[in-house]
């Protein structure tokens, strides 16, 4: 409104405004994000993390793949999704040193193992958020990973998992999601850091704009670490017209790399 | 009037079987349970946004020992007699006895040891899954179908290495479900011997349900959105929701030939129809439709239920704890060493002279 108005014709303008913009969702450059029937942020959507993560969570340079592969697997270099470098153990960081070594095989992710958490957030495959009125899903692309955020009060894991057991609850803005009961034997990335079953991850789920999220993820675990520590990284909406999970079942990409030597030769 | 049923061991609770067909042998005859649901007093929950709730955990350990098909002689009967249905109740409970005392002693069907079934706690009236054609079996293939050789990995249960048969020179040789990769729609609906439980969970825009066995996530659009392009096939196809009053009605096509239920093809399309039709009970109606294949389409039920105890989803890392393929192809080659090793003996004539290997069995 121009101004020149009298004091109630600017409340009216202001009152038609702001009942427009809450009806219509966030204008342009609004960092916030659509409500849900009852009142929540609105997570439902497919996202993905655009960074490095995947191939190493602390800052690193390219790196060359497999030999033989030219460079079609060598990573590209980032700045690392890690507030500062994993602070491990002298034991700890002796083993992941070890795991980077022999990476290409020992990878979690080369054998279509499921990713756990953090990992299944930033593998380089969308996921998708459903948010239902008790239970909130998660489902990875990679793999058919998924899991169930429970709310509430839940009775402990009665088994150590991969993915972990979710427990949600919110907290203004933000889904803060407690995962716990992990087994141990994801890893965090193709860089070799590694996971013990002592791990606990604290998530923080926060949207910062219609299509956008922050991520953060504390890392604890007494086994592995001198103290917890955190990173963290935006995720994008993706937009792509008709754009849906599809399927990556890679089971039957990783046989040869781990039944290989068990087929059954040609005989002479 | 709310049915609460007993999961202790070994108790009948037949009554609860019935719930969900008020009138047993309209529903039986496939008649969708629809029509049925809505006589009563209850009435679905609707979700936030309106739409029928169909959220939770859902088991069909109910109907652990139907059979697919209902044996020829009992005709168009959908519901055993009393009679049948005890006889039903002793085969399974003793099928699925679970003595603590004699571990040792028990024989399983190929799905692990016994006293990780899931069986008799509660049983079926149910003749058979198929509820239509009327006398619950398959129908005939058509011509084409007949001769279709289907390669053996990719048929659940009916030839193939995993059931002892052989070849086991490789991965490809056993069945999907032993090489972890997928039960495969609509048999991914069948009750097995455990972890039968699938969860939906619903949003506004989409449906999603994750089945417990091999751990399978669907996430399901209600947009009207139209399918994916046919250059891209999937292990479980391509699914579209939409709600058909308080009837979920999802429309499945865009599979490939790497799945395949007794013979489908990639023209395979499935039309499920989910109703709640009560707190505790959902029924899901599939509709198997290949032009190719069969001579008519066919359609097929279970009944999920609730139960307090299985409250969650359980992780089933199946692939990451495939023991058994490592064990059944190093068995299989550590069999052709010491056949090579017997023939050796023998072509090698007497001991004199030849080189005596011991058999070092691995």
């Amino acid at each position: 409104m121009g101004r020149g108005n009298t004091g109630s014709a600017r409340r009216v303008a202001v009152v038609t405004l702001t009942a427009l913009w809450m009806a219509v969702g966030p204008a342009r450059g609004q960092p916030v994000a659509p409500r849900t029937a009852d009142g929540r942020p609105n997570l439902n959507g497919i996202w993905q993390a655009l960074n490095t993560a995947n191939w190493d969570v602390e800052a690193h340079e390219a790196r060359p793949g497999p030999p033989q592969l030219g460079a079609l697997l060598a990573a590209p270099a980032g700045l690392g999704v890690v507030d500062g470098q994993i602070p491990y153990q002298p034991w700890a960081a002796a083993k992941k040193k070890e795991n980077f070594d022999k990476r290409w095989t020992a990878d979690p992710e080369a054998k279509c193992y499921l990713p756990g958490i953090p990992r299944a957030t930033y593998m380089p495959f969308p996921f998708q958020i459903v948010q239902g009125t008790d239970k909130v899903m998660m489902i990875y692309e990679y793999a058919a990973a998924a899991r169930t955020i429970h709310f509430g009060t839940v009775p402990e894991s009665p088994i150590d998992t991969w993915m972990g057991h979710s427990v949600g609850r919110w907290e203004g803005q933000t889904l803060v999601v407690d995962v716990t009961s992990f087994n141990g034997l994801a890893w965090f990335d193709r860089a070799g850091n590694f996971q013990s079953d002592r791990l606990h991850v604290i998530e923080r789920y926060t949207p910062i704009g219609a299509d956008l999220l922050n991520y953060e993820a504390t890392i604890e675990d007494p086994k592995l670490y001198t103290r917890p520590w955190t990173m963290r990284m935006p995720l994008y909406r993706r937009l792509d017209k008709g754009v849906q999970l599809l399927e990556f079942k890679c089971v039957p990409f990783a046989e040869e790399l781990l039944y290989g030597d068990l087929r059954k030769k040609p005989t002479r | 009037m709310r049915y609460r049923f007993l999961v202790a061991f070994g108790v009948t609770v037949g009554f609860c079987a019935v719930v969900g067909w008020p009138s047993a042998p309209i529903a039986a005859q496939g008649v969708p349970a629809a029509n049925t649901a809505t006589a009563g007093h209850w009435t679905v929950p609707k979700t936030p946004w309106g739409h029928p709730d169909l959220q939770g955990v859902w088991t069909t350990d109910l109907e652990i020992g139907v059979p697919i098909e209902r044996p020829v002689e009992l005709g168009e009967k959908a519901m055993l007699t009393e009679a049948e249905y005890r006889q039903r109740v002793e085969t399974l409970k003793k099928r699925y006895a679970d003595d603590k005392a004699n571990r040792e002693g028990e024989v399983g069907n190929e799905q692990g040891p016994v006293h990780w079934y899931e069986g008799a706690q509660q049983v079926s009236y149910r003749t058979s899954l198929v509820i239509d054609p009327p006398n619950g079996r398959i129908p005939p293939y058509t011509p084409e179908a007949q001769k279709r050789v289907v390669r053996p990995g990719t048929e659940l249960g009916f030839v193939g290495g995993s059931f002892g048969k052989g070849p086991f020179n490789g991965p490809e040789d056993l069945a999907l479900t032993d090489r972890c990769i997928t039960r495969g729609l609509p048999q991914t609906w069948f009750p097995s011997e455990y972890n039968n439980g699938f969860q939906i969970v619903q949003s506004p825009d989409h449906v999603t349900i994750f089945y417990e066995r091999l751990h399978e996530a669907r996430v399901i659009p209600l947009d009207g959105s139209p399918h994916l392009t046919g250059q891209i096939r999937q292990w479980i196809g391509d699914s579209r929701a939409r709600w058909d009053g308080d009837t979920l009605v999802v429309d499945v096509t865009n599979f490939g030939e790497q799945t395949s239920f007794r013979k489908s093809s990639s023209t395979l399309h499935l039309i499920e129809r989910y109703t709640r039709v009560d707190a505790d009970t959902v029924r899901i109606e599939v509709t198997v439709d290949d032009p190719t294949t069969w001579t008519r389409p066919w359609t097929l039920a279970v009944t999920g239920k609730k139960d307090p105890a299985y409250w969650q989803i359980f992780e089933y890392a199946c692939h990451e704890g495939n023991y058994g393929m490592r064990n059944m192809l190093s068995g299989a080659r550590a069999e052709e060493r010491a056949a090579r090793k017997v023939l050796e003996k023998k072509t090698s004539g007497s001991n004199a002279g030849a080189r005596t290997r011991r058999n070092s069995a691995k």
